[in-house]
Order: structure tokens, then sequence, then C-alpha cells
């Protein structure tokens, strides 16, 4: 039987049945993303050059800042990558590991390295209609980040390398998340104290000596509800 | 009987059609109530490359009797961190484990910590029985009933340098992973489980890091 998409009301005169069914009686349909309501969805790079820093450190993070109507953060899709920016004497393993935070204390915008999103609207929105970004994006981005769950949510593993513009991983742009297929779920963060962060961090010691430049590339949207 | 999407006060369509009649849809994975979807990644101790055939060095096992764990992806990866003098083939295999009866042994039993590994933190914790990354020689098999032949599996080569990946890439590469959406996942019922194999023998010397991550659902019915 052929499903019926109803326009107009019930019992009030004529109806159209508005659902394309083929002769196949195959219902047309486009798959969209999460309703976004006053929120959108937002894509991103964030570059940012560092030295020697112990293992365990944030690199980058992705803090939803309180507020209605954007109660929820989903992220779609987290890939890095890193190459070496000025000479490192000896090459060393890298690692890094996406974290979830959860409960957050106050989502201020502190130390705001290489921040992109917010504060310079319009941009990042996938369509220029939709509202700015309400979600910290960058790196360097440190305190209320909450707990980090004991172990990430994804890995990639590298090495340093030496010479100026090395790539730390193979292929040079290594994916920490993605969905595989339209169905996952997504990460969903929850926006404001108490809330949720996601952050990449250093899985061990970064070379002693030289820079290395990293490169994070996010996909994330705003929501209402899930 | 036909479908219809309507609201219940006015009785308006609450279905958007685009202007070739297709229906707008967002598609979401099966309910999981109080229950949820996980994803981890988890790394071993740096284990000797003299690992024999057919060792294992990776597993999981799905006690609870009540629900079920839906498998959307296993992926794997291994580097050097200790020199290996000559390089030799590598291959892992992922095989589904049956009627579990002693958990595996050996290695660190990573588990999945409560409250954490939640794709949404209103989530339930999981409840995974068993997750064991090797330490720095391969688990010990519990009791239960490998499938004759492997679901999935991965070729490559251990390489030399600290630093070299085993399948050629930093990320992890699925040994098994959803081509679709509406491909069927991979189903754990009660005392099931999966493992990774190495299936090859292991170079003569030198150390390598395992990488294995892994998403999934538990739901209550499928």
């Amino acid at each position: 039987m052929p499903v019926v998409v109803q326009d107009g009301f019930p019992g009030q005169g004529a109806v159209t049945n508005l659902a394309g069914v083929d002769p196949d009686e195959h219902l047309g349909i486009c798959l969209r993303s999460p309703a976004v309501y006053q929120g959108g969805v937002y894509r991103g790079v964030v570059t940012a050059t560092f030295g020697s820093f112990g293992a365990g450190t944030n690199l980058f993070e992705l803090l939803p800042v309180a507020g209605l109507p954007r109660r929820l953060a989903l992220v779609n899709s987290v890939r890095a990558a890193v190459q070496v920016a000025t000479t490192i004497t000896t090459g060393v393993l890298f690692d890094l590991g996406l974290y979830i935070g959860r409960n957050t204390g106050n989502p201020a915008y502190i130390g705001t390295t290489g921040l992109i999103s917010p504060p310079v609207p319009p941009q990042l929105q996938l369509r220029s209609s939709m509202a700015c970004s309400t979600t910290a994006v960058g790196a360097g981005i440190s305190g209320s980040l909450g707990t980090d769950d004991t172990n990430p949510i994804g890995r990639v593993q590298g090495f340093s390398g030496t010479a100026v513009g090395t790539q730390f991983f193979s292929p040079s742009v290594a994916t920490l998340y993605s969905r595989d297929n339209n169905d996952n779920y997504p990460i969903v963060l929850k926006s404001g104290i108490g809330g949720d962060a996601l952050g990449i961090e250093t899985v061990f010691a970064t070379p002693a000596t030289g820079t290395w430049t990293i490169s994070v590339a996010v996909e994330w949207s705003e929501v209402l509800a899930y | 009987m036909g479908v219809i999407i309507l609201d219940g006060a006015g009785g308006v369509n609450k279905a958007n059609v685009d202007i070739d009649g297709h229906l707008n849809i967002n598609p979401r994975p099966p309910a999981f109530g109080a229950l949820g979807y996980y994803r981890q990644a988890a790394v071993s101790g740096s284990i000797a490359a003299t690992l024999g055939p057919s060792t294992l060095i990776w597993s999981c096992r799905w006690g609870n009797a009540s629900n079920l764990c839906l498998v959307q992806s296993v992926r794997v990866n291994a580097i050097v961190n200790g020199t290996i003098t000559a390089a030799v083939g590598v291959q892992f295999n992922l095989n589904v484990l049956r009627s579990y009866s002693a958990t595996d042994s050996g290695g660190t039993a990573v588990g999945v910590p409560a409250s954490m590994q939640k794709m949404r933190t209103s989530m339930g914790s999981s409840l995974m029985t068993d997750w064991r990354m090797p330490t720095t020689v391969a688990l010990g098999a519990g009791t239960r009933t490998p499938d004759t032949n492997p679901i999935g599996m991965l070729f490559g080569a251990s390489g030399t340098a600290v630093g070299t990946t085993f399948f050629g890439n930093g990320a992890p590469q699925p040994i098994y992973s959803r081509d679709n959406s509406d491909n069927h996942p991979i189903i754990l019922a009660t005392n099931e489980g999966l493992a990774i194999t190495n299936v090859l023998s292991g170079p003569a010397t030198g150390t390598f890091v395992l990488l294995v991550q892994m998403e999934w659902g538990e739901v209550a019915s499928y």
C-alpha cells in the first residue's frame, strides 16, 4: 500500500498525497542532517605551531558554550595533520588521542590561541543563513574542560621525523573520528556548565627540539535537541 | 494501510516533502533506551615482536543476558616502538567467539570504565564484560569457540624503524566496518565476543604497540 504524506486537514476537503512513489512503489527519500533550528552546521580548520610538550597536553579543544537554542553540539568528524615546522633533532613517536571531557566547569573562552570559532561571524557556516557558532573551537583553550574519559574514543599513531616538512602521519591527514554511516550515533556534546568538551591530546612527550605545526579539521552542528 | 504523518492537534502534515516528492528523513541508529552507543581506543604495552603464529592479541566478551551488543566497527593499527632487525609480513584476523564460559586471561583487562566512552553523557554505562589488551606477550584464550574462519583480516608488514606502522596508515584500519547503513551489524548475544589473532610468526627482534578501536551499541533488541 502506498505511503501518504498528506497535505491539508483530514475531513476538511480534498487532500493531496505529497510523497513521490516510483512505479515499483519505492518511496523517494532525501537524507538530511538533524534539524538545526536556530543553530547551524559548521566546519573549520585550526592551525597552530608548538614545541616541546609533555604527554597528555591539550592541543585542540571543542567546547560548546551554554545558551539556547544551542543545547547540543553534534560532532561529525575530527581529522588532524602534523608536520615539522623547524628542524627536530631526534624523531620521536607521536600519537594523538581524542578524548571526551565530561562535567565541564565554566565554559568561558579561556586561553584562546588559534581560536577560530567564535568570535568572527559570519564564518564557518555551511550555509550563510545559519546562525553564528557558539562553540569554542581552537588550540590552547584551557581550563574548565571537565574530566576526560579514561580511554580516548579515537587515536592515531605516528612519528615526528626531523626535517622541515616531514609529515607525522601517513597519509598526512589522519582521521581521529568520523561517522562510518549516516545512522551511526554522532558524538553528542552538551553545552554549558556540567556539559561536555572534546579534546585532542598528546600521548607521548613531543620532540625536545624544533617546532611542529598541527592542523585540525572538524565538522559539527549545533542543535536544540537530538 | 497507508502511512499518514500528521500532528495530533490540527491534523497538519508533519513530514517535509521536497519539490520532487522526496520525503526528507534523518537516519538514526537502533533504539537504545537506557543503554547507549560507545567508542573506545586502547593500546597494548610494548609487545615483543617475537610472537608465535596464531596468537591472541585482543578480545572482548559480551556476557549480558538481557541485551545485545551491536558492533559497528573494529579498527586496528600497530607501530614499531623498538627497532626490528628484519621486517616480516603481518596478518591479523578477526573472529567471532561463541559460547564463552571463561574469560580470556593475561594482559590488561581494560574493560569499559563506568560512565565513560559514551557517545553522549546521558547514556548508561557500558555493559561490556571484558575488553583485553596485551602487555608484552600474547593473551591467553579462555573457554569459548571461535568460528572456523575469520570475518575480517588485515595484511601488512612490520617494517623495521621506530615509527613504522604495520598497515601503512597512522589511523587504525578497519578489520570490520559496516559498508552501508543497512548492512546488518555484528550482533553479540550472551557470552559471545570478538578476537583478533596474529596469524604469522613475528619478527625475531624488536617491539611494537597495538591499537584497537571499536564502536558499538548496546540495545535491548534488534
